[in-house]
This record gives C-alpha cells, sequence and structure tokens, in this order.
C-alpha cells in the first residue's frame, strides 16, 4: 500500500509540471479572423503544414493540415512559396499569441478548405 | 536529468529520421492509422485474456486461452512500439512535454508491472491447468482492462492539451 501512494507520488510528479507548460490545442473559435500577407516562412510537414505570414508588420504563424490531407485537397507545397501572398480563415490560439488555426486559405485565386 | 533527454530527444527530432517523417506525405498517416488498429488487435487479445482470469468467459483453462492469444499480443504490442516511435520522432520534444502523454507513459509502465506482478505471482498456479483463478489474479486482470484503456485515452488526448 505505502509503494503505490509512493508510486502514484511520483507519477503525478512527472505528470503536473508539463500541465503548467502546455495547452497549444484550444482555439477561440467564436472569434474567427482572416489574415492576408506574403508567406515568410514554410514548413510543408508533419504532423502540420506551418506558414509564417507578415500582415501589417506583425509576424503570424498559421498552422494547416497534414501534408496528405494539403495535398489531397489541392494545396500542394509549390503553392505556397515564400513571398506569395495568402488569405487565411482561422481561428485564434488561447495558448500561443499571433498563431491561427486555419480552417481555409486562399491563394492565387483559389480557396483551399482544409478542416 | 531533464537536459539530459531534452539532448536527446531533440537530436531525434533534428536528425535525417525525423526529416523523413516529417517530410513524407503518405509515411506519418500510414504509421498513425496501423498504431491504431494494431491497438485494437492488442486489446482484443489482451481483453480476451482478461475476461477468462476474471471468469467472464468459461470452457477453456485460463492457461489455454494465455498460451494462444498471448503471441499475438506481444506482436500486436511490437507494431504498436514501432509504429508509435515514427509517430513520436517528428516532434520529440514537445510530446514528452504533453501532461497526455506523460500519463500515457505512466499508464503503460503500470500496465507491464500488472503484468510482471500477475506472471510472478500466479504463473505457476494458472499454468497448472486450474480452472479457477485465484482472487489477486481477477484483480490484476481488472487492472489491466482498466490501466490499458486509460492508455488508449491518454493517447487519443495528446491532441488536445
Amino acid at each position: 500500500m505505502r509503494r503505490l501512494a509512493i508510486a502514484l507520488a511520483a507519477a503525478t510528479a512527472l505528470v503536473v509540471p508539463a500541465l503548467a507548460h502546455h495547452g497549444w490545442g484550444s482555439y477561440d473559435a467564436a472569434n474567427p479572423i482572416t489574415l492576408k500577407g506574403p508567406i515568410r516562412k514554410m514548413e510543408f510537414q508533419n504532423p502540420h503544414v506551418h506558414l509564417d505570414v507578415e500582415v501589417e508588420g506583425r509576424k503570424w504563424e498559421l498552422t494547416l493540415a497534414p501534408p496528405f490531407r494539403m495535398n489531397n485537397r489541392g494545396a500542394i507545397e509549390a503553392l505556397l512559396p515564400v513571398g506569395r501572398v495568402v488569405t487565411a480563415y482561422g481561428y485564434k490560439s488561447k495558448a500561443r499569441e499571433n498563431e491561427i488555426r486555419a480552417e481555409w486559405i486562399e491563394v492565387e485565386g483559389k480557396r483551399y478548405e482544409l478542416r | 536529468m531533464e537536459h539530459a533527454a531534452a539532448g536527446i530527444l531533440g537530436a531525434l527530432e533534428r536528425s535525417a529520421w525525423g526529416d523523413l517523417v516529417r517530410g513524407s506525405a503518405l509515411l506519418y498517416p500510414v504509421a498513425n492509422t496501423l498504431h491504431v488498429v494494431a491497438v485494437l488487435a492488442f486489446f482484443a487479445c489482451v481483453a480476451a485474456m482478461d475476461f477468462r482470469l476474471l471468469g467472464w468467459l468459461r470452457g477453456e483453462s485460463a492457461a489455454s486461452v494465455i498460451a494462444r492469444l498471448r503471441p499475438f499480443a506481444v506482436a500486436a504490442f511490437a507494431v504498436i512500439l514501432a509504429t508509435g516511435f515514427v509517430l513520436f520522432s517528428p516532434e520529440a520534444t514537445a510530446i514528452i512535454g504533453n501532461p497526455a502523454f506523460r500519463l500515457k507513459l505512466v499508464a503503460i509502465a503500470a500496465a507491464l508491472l500488472n503484468i510482471v506482478w500477475l506472471e510472478r505471482r500466479y504463473g505457476a498456479l494458472i499454468r497448472g491447468d486450474a480452472m479457477a483463478v485465484p482472487a489477486g489474479a481477477r484483480a490484476a486482470a481488472l487492472a489491466s482492462l482498466a490501466l490499458w484503456l486509460l492508455t488508449a485515452a491518454c493517447g487519443r488526448f495528446i491532441a488536445y492539451l
């Protein structure tokens, strides 16, 4: 019984501190925003494609879909070079400044749904 | 200790292997899908063995059920570990800090220790082809079901924390 208590204490000590540092998965679905600007950085990789775009002098990070879905829906890597202007509609992260999860993006006059 | 772990995991994340998993459109989704399917296969075998220990299935000795299903459970577990490594590699430093993942590791450790304990305490008795199963072994079977289900729940919840 005592060993079980020690084990539970150890388990708590391992898990609880991580709670203080985490929380990237929450987005404010009630207040969507639209951003438009040139791509400054592009990471076409798993588990999620990321774009940095510059909007009115500020850097925003866009979290998009996994590469497999991006390709499946036509939003291929070649479509998103650095410098190209992209419009994104999505939800701001509650945990991180200037990050949104994009529901769709518009590039070169075409919209790509990502949900 | 945390820094050393961060070093190894950072190296894994930045390795050519990490690059491969991030960059390949197919590898990650296939590993993810196979991970879930292997979990189902694993849990089916584990649950059947646990149900027999709990007396919810009759007709065959516990030893016989375990002898038949354990190899499949072990094989499925190997697939889970391999595919899990694929999923872990591209963002190792982020995942190790995720509380759901940490609880998952604790649950897995507890579930494995539970198996070791069951084997050591009741292994000989069960292999003696007894039809009745002692109360301690039944408790371990219940703990097994609970811990593996907790592991699965934690795995799913990684994406939300």
